[in-house]
């Protein structure tokens, strides 16, 4: 049976659409069919995460009504399949996001995990791709605002039936000014499944239009969604330790032009 | 001199008190401040900084001739002295507003001798001062009753004054120096020093009625206090039931050491241990969603959009709401009334409306449309108002409605 994962976080700019992405090529590189549909239709940044950008039928597409859901599926990085949702605004009035629930009944044929990059916020969209789900990945940094944010989200999550299987921390900076998980565990009262470090490589690989896991899968938050996505599928993952090269070694590399 | 007279970090009498040991004391003490001595209607200043003597007044006296008159003025036991605290950084402000009363060097010499041993050590030995009663009544009074033989505080029954026994020693009792009145007094003073003292009244000198001491029998009278005269009830029960909780303090000073560390203890475990649910939310001013929010953004979820099956009711809802108001216009016979909606893309919808009207005769037709031309903006407007009132949400959906009004 597919599940059917929506990627939540409440605020935005917290790292889902990044955490998404990556996951989703990580649960593709343990051999499940994933795909990952972008239902932020009003803010679609997963196919430039991702470096599909530009791709002819979209999710927007789909929900105006001009085209079928099967022709919006791409093949991604590392095998994942991918719905990006059209960065033109021109679609977005025409769209109706009660045809996401068809469209997802086509999907789910077609995988065995359908992880859903949910929109911020609690609008319409985004309570869409929350309900469309069975289960939810809730993200959050552990900041007051964002955590306030994902814990609206919860409840609303909570109400419409989904299982929450956890929250992932983005951005942990080991800052005592921030929460800390035991008590982001204890405000949402949903386990923490992941610590993802703040990490300046995944902006790196953001520029480049690479998943980090695939650019740098030697980083910590490479290692750390890797981990999650074995977590999630029950596989074992044996963390790859970086590179110990000296400076010097580093910046010959460099100097030969290596990335 | 011109100072600001707030509430008194100390008060007591001159008998309770040596001059000199409360000049050494504020010195030693670095006291910023003043203090203000009253005798019948006669009112004296000594100002410090950092506990140097820096002006004085005396009624019209200044500087060296005031300090002379303080001095004689201790001399008498009804003689009031206060202490009043003051900031430092105000202190020279105070200066300047007083520069005919800044002291000098002949001041000095005056004060220092004041200021010595010899001179303040008219009593080596501990020796209790008996202490004038004027009003033995109540004193008797206050003795008769136990809990004021336990207290050392008098309390009458109609001036509702108190007051509380100090031991008076000699400051040159090396012994008993640290128990001395004087000394105790001066300590108060300067624990006091930032403002915080408990309620201090003003002391009404010929109300204040003193308990003459014995000896230290109990340690409650190890414990100097300022006499604390009272005019006001609340205000003398306030004062006593504070000095009471000091003088408390004082005797289970270890008892009440282990109490703290009883007491700071669980709250260092408080903060060791992690928080519950809501002193979480609570610290980081979070709040739950309310369940009547939770249903409006569900219901806005659920009601945002339109199936094909709802176009169908809300036709035939919109058609009977307007047909229904138009009806209710006098003029209208008969109404037939069509709802047309357009869910592709975005709710929309057409109204026709067929009226037939009674204005609608001979004359009127002669007279022109400008009747029905009226009629037509009142029936247009009656079915807006009738659309706005089924989508109260989305009142702008209106302007997505075309009515059209056919008079015949």
């Amino acid at each position: 049976m597919t599940r059917v994962i929506t990627v939540a976080s409440g605020k935005g700019g917290v790292g889902k659409t990044t955490i998404t992405a990556n996951l989703g090529v990580a649960l593709a590189t343990y051999g499940e069919e994933t795909i990952v549909l972008d239902a932020d239709v009003a803010m679609a940044n997963l196919e430039l995460i991702l470096g599909m950008e530009g791709k002819s039928v979209t999710l927007h597409d789909v929900l105006s009504g001009a085209a079928a859901i099967e022709d919006a599926i791409y093949e991604g990085p590392g095998g994942v399949k991918v719905v990006p949702a059209g960065i033109s605004l021109e679609g977005l009035r025409k769209i109706k996001m009660d045809r996401l629930e068809s469209a997802l009944e086509v999907l789910v044929e077609n995988a065995d995990i359908l992880l859903i990059d949910a929109p911020a916020g609690l609008e319409k969209d985004a309570l869409a791709a929350i309900a469309a789900a069975q289960e939810m990945i809730l993200v959050t940094t552990p900041e007051v605002p964002s955590i306030s944010d994902a814990l609206k989200t919860k409840i609303i999550a909570n109400k419409l039936g989904v299982d929450i299987i956890g929250v992932v921390i983005n951005r942990e900076q080991h800052d005592k000014t921030f929460l800390t998980i035991t008590e982001i565990e204890t405000i949402l009262e949903v386990p923490v499944i992941a610590v993802i470090p703040d990490d300046p490589e995944v902006s790196r690989a953001a520029a480049f239009g690479e998943p980090l896991i695939i650019k740098n899968p030697k980083s910590p938050t490479s290692n750390a969604i890797m981990q999650l996505g074995a977590d999630l599928i029950g596989e074992e993952y044996q963390p790859i330790e970086p590179d110990k090269k000296g400076v010097i070694a580093k910046l010959v590399e460099g100097l030969l032009g290596r990335r | 001199m011109e100072l600001p007279i707030t509430r008194p970090s100390m008060m007591c009498y001159a008998d309770e008190v040596e001059f000199p040991d409360l000049l050494n004391d504020l010195s030693a003490k670095k006291h910023n401040g003043f203090i203000r001595v009253t005798t019948s209607s006669e009112e004296g200043f000594i100002l410090f900084k950092d506990g140097k003597e820096i002006a004085a007044s005396y009624i019209r006296y200044s500087r060296v001739d005031a300090i002379e008159k303080i001095k004689i003025a201790m001399e008498d036991n009804t003689t009031l002295i206060e202490i009043f605290n003051v900031r430092q950084n105000q202190i020279d402000f105070f200066m300047d507003m007083n520069k005919p009363y800044i002291i000098g060097s002949d001041a000095y010499d005056l004060i220092n001798e004041l200021k010595k041993p010899d001179e303040v050590d008219k009593e080596p030995e501990h020796i209790p001062k008996p202490k004038a009663v004027p009003k033995p009544k109540p004193v008797s009074e206050a003795l008769k009753d136990p809990e004021n033989n336990s207290k050392p505080i008098t309390e009458t029954v109609e001036e509702k004054s108190i007051s509380k026994p100090i031991n008076d020693m000699s400051p040159a009792d090396p012994d008993n120096e640290s128990e001395s009145l004087s000394t105790e007094t001066i300590n108060e003073i300067v624990s006091d020093s930032e403002m915080e003292t408990g309620p201090v009244t003003e002391i009404k000198e010929n109300e204040t009625i003193k308990e003459p001491l014995n000896e230290k029998s109990s340690v409650d009278e190890t414990i100097p206090e300022p006499v604390i005269s009272i005019t006001e009830v609340n205000e003398s029960l306030m004062a006593v039931s504070s000095k009471d909780k000091i003088v408390s303090e004082n005797l289970n000073a270890s008892t009440e050491s282990s109490e703290k560390d009883l007491e700071r203890n669980p709250m260092e475990k408080i903060t060791e241990t992690p928080m519950d649910r809501s002193e979480l939310m609570k610290k980081y001013g979070i709040k739950d969603i309310q369940e009547e929010d939770v249903s409006n953004i569900l219901e806005s979820y659920k009601g945002g959009s339109v199936s094909d099956e709802d176009v169908e009711k809300i036709e035939l809802t919109l058609m009977n709401k307007i047909k229904k108001s138009i009806l209710a216009i006098p003029k209208i016979k008969g109404a037939e009334v069509m709802v047309f909606l357009d869910n592709a893309n975005g709710l929309s919808g057409k109204v026709n409306i067929m009226i037939e009207s009674d204005t609608k005769g001979f004359l009127s037709r002669i007279m022109g449309d400008s009747k029905d031309i009226n009629l037509e903006r009142q029936i247009i407007e009656i079915s807006q108002i009738e659309i706005r009132k089924s989508f109260r949400k989305f009142p702008e959906i209106v302007d997505k409605f075309n009515v059209n009004v056919e008079i015949s």
